[in-house]
C-alpha cells in the first residue's frame, strides 16, 4: 500500500512518535512507515539503492577519483555524514506527508545537498551563538571555562566537516554543562551546547560578578582546588546557592550562604517528605526569573536526589558553598 | 519494533556491492576485447574467482569498493606483462589483486590507485621480473607490513617535494 493515498491527519495518527528518532530519522522514519506498511518493500529498496549510488559518488570525491575503495571504517563514516545530511533536509519539512513524498522521489544526493545548505545556515547561527557566549561570559579563572569559550568551540566550528564527517565534532569540548546532551550529533550537539551555554551565563550574569567571584573563591578554597582547574559547571554552582538564597527569601543579588543558614534550611525542610520538600523547592525555583526558567527547573530535577540527600544527612553546608 | 539498524548501514550497502556480481562478471568479460591483442581471455569462471578473491581481500582488508574497482585497470595493466600469459594470467591476477588491497590498507591510502599499480606492475616486472613468489616473501608477509609503511612515507615526502 502507498502512503500517498494517506492525508497527513492519518498519517500523523498511525506513526508511533516514540519509533521516530529525530537523530536518525530516515532510517528510523522508514522502518516506522514499513512497519505499518505505509511503505512497501520495494519502495525501501529504492530508497537503499538512492544510498548506495549516493555513498559512491561521495566516495569518488572523497578520493578524488583516485581510488576505488576505502577503508570500512571511512566509508561507515561517509555513509553516516550522508544519513545525517539527508536527515537535515527533511527537517525542514514540517508536514510528515511531505517527508514522505520526499523521501520517495527526491534523488538521496539533492537531499544530501539540500541538508548541506540547511548545515550551513545552522554553522552561521552556531557561530552568532559562540559569540554571544564570549560576550556573556563570566570572569572567572576556570581554564575548562576560558579555553572552551576562547579555542575549543571555535576549533570545533572551523574544522566542522559538512560533506564526509557532518555527524562528528572534533576536538575537546572540555567544560561540562549542567545537563549533557546524549543524543544531538554534529553541528546540532555545537549549536545545542552553545543555547544551553548561553542560557547559562545569562542566568549567571543575574548576579555581581564580585559575589560571583566570592562564591567561585570559597568552592575552590573549601574543595582545596587551585581556582584555575576545577572541571565543574559553573552555572550549577551558582544555581544551587541562588536556590536556597531564594528559599530563605535574602537578597536577590546574593549567593553566599553561610554555614548557619545551612542549618536552618536543614531544621525547615527537614521534617518533610521528599515528595513535599521537591515540589517546595520546585516553586521556589519558579520564582527565579534569570536564564530560562525550564532549563532551571530541570536542572533542579536533576540536582534534586543529591539534595534531598544533603538534608537528610545534615549535609547541605557541604554540598552548598557556604561560609563559616 | 523491527530494529531498523540493518536499514541503511555500512553491512547493507556491502552486501548490495555483492549482489551485483553478476553485472561485474560481465563487465569483466567485456575486458577480453581489450587484453586479447595479449593472447589472454578470461573465462566466466576465472572472471568469477577473481571477484570472489577481490571480496575476501577486501575483507580480510578491511575495505569498502563500489563497482568493480581495481580489477578492471589492474587487469588492463598486468596484460601487458612480460611474464604472464594465456596460462599463467588468471592465478596471477589472484595473487596481484591481494596485495593490491593488502597494499591500499598498509599505506593508510594515501597511494592513489593508478600510482600504485604502475608500482605493482615496476616491481613485477622488473625488479622481480615476473616471479610473484619472491614479491609476495617480500612485500607481503609480515616484514612486509613495514615495507609498505615505508613506502607510504617515501610517497608523503615525494608528494611533499613536488608540491613545493
Amino acid at each position: 500500500m502507498s502512503q500517498q493515498s494517506l492525508p497527513e491527519s492519518l498519517l500523523r495518527q498511525k506513526l508511533e512518535k516514540a519509533n521516530i528518532k529525530y537523530n536518525d530519522y530516515l532510517r528510523s522514519l522508514t522502518g516506522e512507515l514499513l512497519r505499518l506498511e505505509l511503505i512497501s518493500e520495494e519502495q525501501a529498496e529504492i530508497i537503499r539503492v538512492g544510498l548506495f549510488d549516493s555513498l559512491e559518488k561521495l566516495m569518488r570525491i572523497y578520493t578524488n577519483d583516485r581510488s576505488s575503495s576505502l577503508m570500512t571504517e571511512t566509508a561507515n563514516s561517509i555513509l553516516r555524514s550522508l544519513l545525517y545530511n539527508i536527515d537535515c533536509a527533511m527537517m525542514d519539512i514540517s508536514n510528515i506527508e511531505t517527508v514522505v513524498d520526499t523521501i520517495l522521489t527526491t534523488p538521496m544526493m539533492e537531499l544530501y545537498y539540500r541538508g548541506m545548505v540547511r548545515i550551513r545556515r545552522l554553522k552561521c547561527e552556531t557561530a552568532g551563538l559562540l559569540a554571544k557566549a564570549k560576550r556573556t561570559r563570566l570572569r572567572l579563572p576556570n581554564v575548562f571555562y576560558n579555553q572552551t569559550l576562547d579555542v575549543s568551540l571555535m576549533q570545533a566550528l572551523k574544522s566542522y566537516d559538512e560533506h564526509f564527517h557532518s555527524h562528528l565534532i572534533s576536538g575537546d569540548i572540555d567544560y561540562p554543562l549542567a545537563i549533557q546532551s546524549n543524543t544531538l550529533r554534529g553541528i546540532h550537539y555545537l549549536r545545542g551546547y552553545l543555547m544551553d551555554l548561553c542560557v547559562e551565563n545569562a542566568f549567571c550574569r543575574e548576579y555581581e560578578g564580585e559575589e560571583i567571584a566570592r562564591l567561585y573563591k570559597i568552592f575552590c578554597d573549601k574543595n582545596h582546588f587551585p581556582y584555575s582547574e576545577p572541571r565543574v559547571n559553573l552555572y550549577t554552582i551558582l544555581f544551587n546557592n541562588a536556590l536556597f538564597n531564594e528559599y530563605l527569601r535574602k537578597d536577590p543579588g546574593s549567593l553566599v550562604l553561610t554555614v548557619d543558614e545551612c542549618d536552618i534550611i536543614e531544621v525547615l525542610l527537614g521534617d518533610m517528605s521528599r515528595e513535599d520538600r521537591g515540589n517546595l523547592l520546585r516553586l521556589t525555583a519558579s520564582r527565579m526569573m534569570g536564564g530560562d526558567p525550564s532549563y532551571n527547573m530541570r536542572v533542579l530535577n536533576k540536582s534534586l536526589p543529591g539534595i534531598q540527600n544533603a538534608i537528610e544527612h545534615h549535609r547541605l553546608k557541604n554540598y552548598l558553598v557556604a561560609e563559616l | 519494533m523491527k530494529n531498523n539498524r540493518g536499514l541503511f548501514n555500512i553491512g547493507t550497502v556491502l552486501a548490495m556491492n555483492r549482489s551485483n556480481d553478476e553485472e561485474y562478471s560481465r563487465q569483466l568479460l567485456a575486458l577480453n576485447d581489450t587484453i586479447d591483442q595479449y593472447g589472454i581471455v578470461l573465462t566466466a569462471e576465472q572472471t568469477r574467482d577473481l571477484l570472489s578473491t577481490r571480496q575476501r581481500a577486501l575483507n580480510e582488508n578491511h575495505r569498502v569498493e563500489m563497482g568493480v574497482g581495481a580489477v578492471i585497470p589492474l587487469a588492463k595493466k598486468f596484460a601487458g606483462s612480460a611474464y604472464l600469459d594465456a596460462g599463467n594470467f588468471a592465478d596471477g591476477m589472484n595473487i596481484i589483486l591481494e596485495m593490491f588491497y593488502y597494499y591500499k590498507t598498509e599505506t593508510r591510502d594515501v597511494i592513489p590507485d593508478d600510482d600504485l599499480i604502475d608500482m605493482l606492475y615496476e616491481w613485477f616486472e622488473y625488479k622481480y621480473q615476473g616471479d610473484l613468489e619472491l614479491m609476495q616473501n617480500d612485500y607481503f608477509d609480515k616484514a612486509g607490513k613495514n615495507a609498505a609503511e615505508e613506502n607510504a612515507e617515501e610517497y608523503d615526502e615525494l608528494i611533499a617535494e613536488q608540491d613545493s
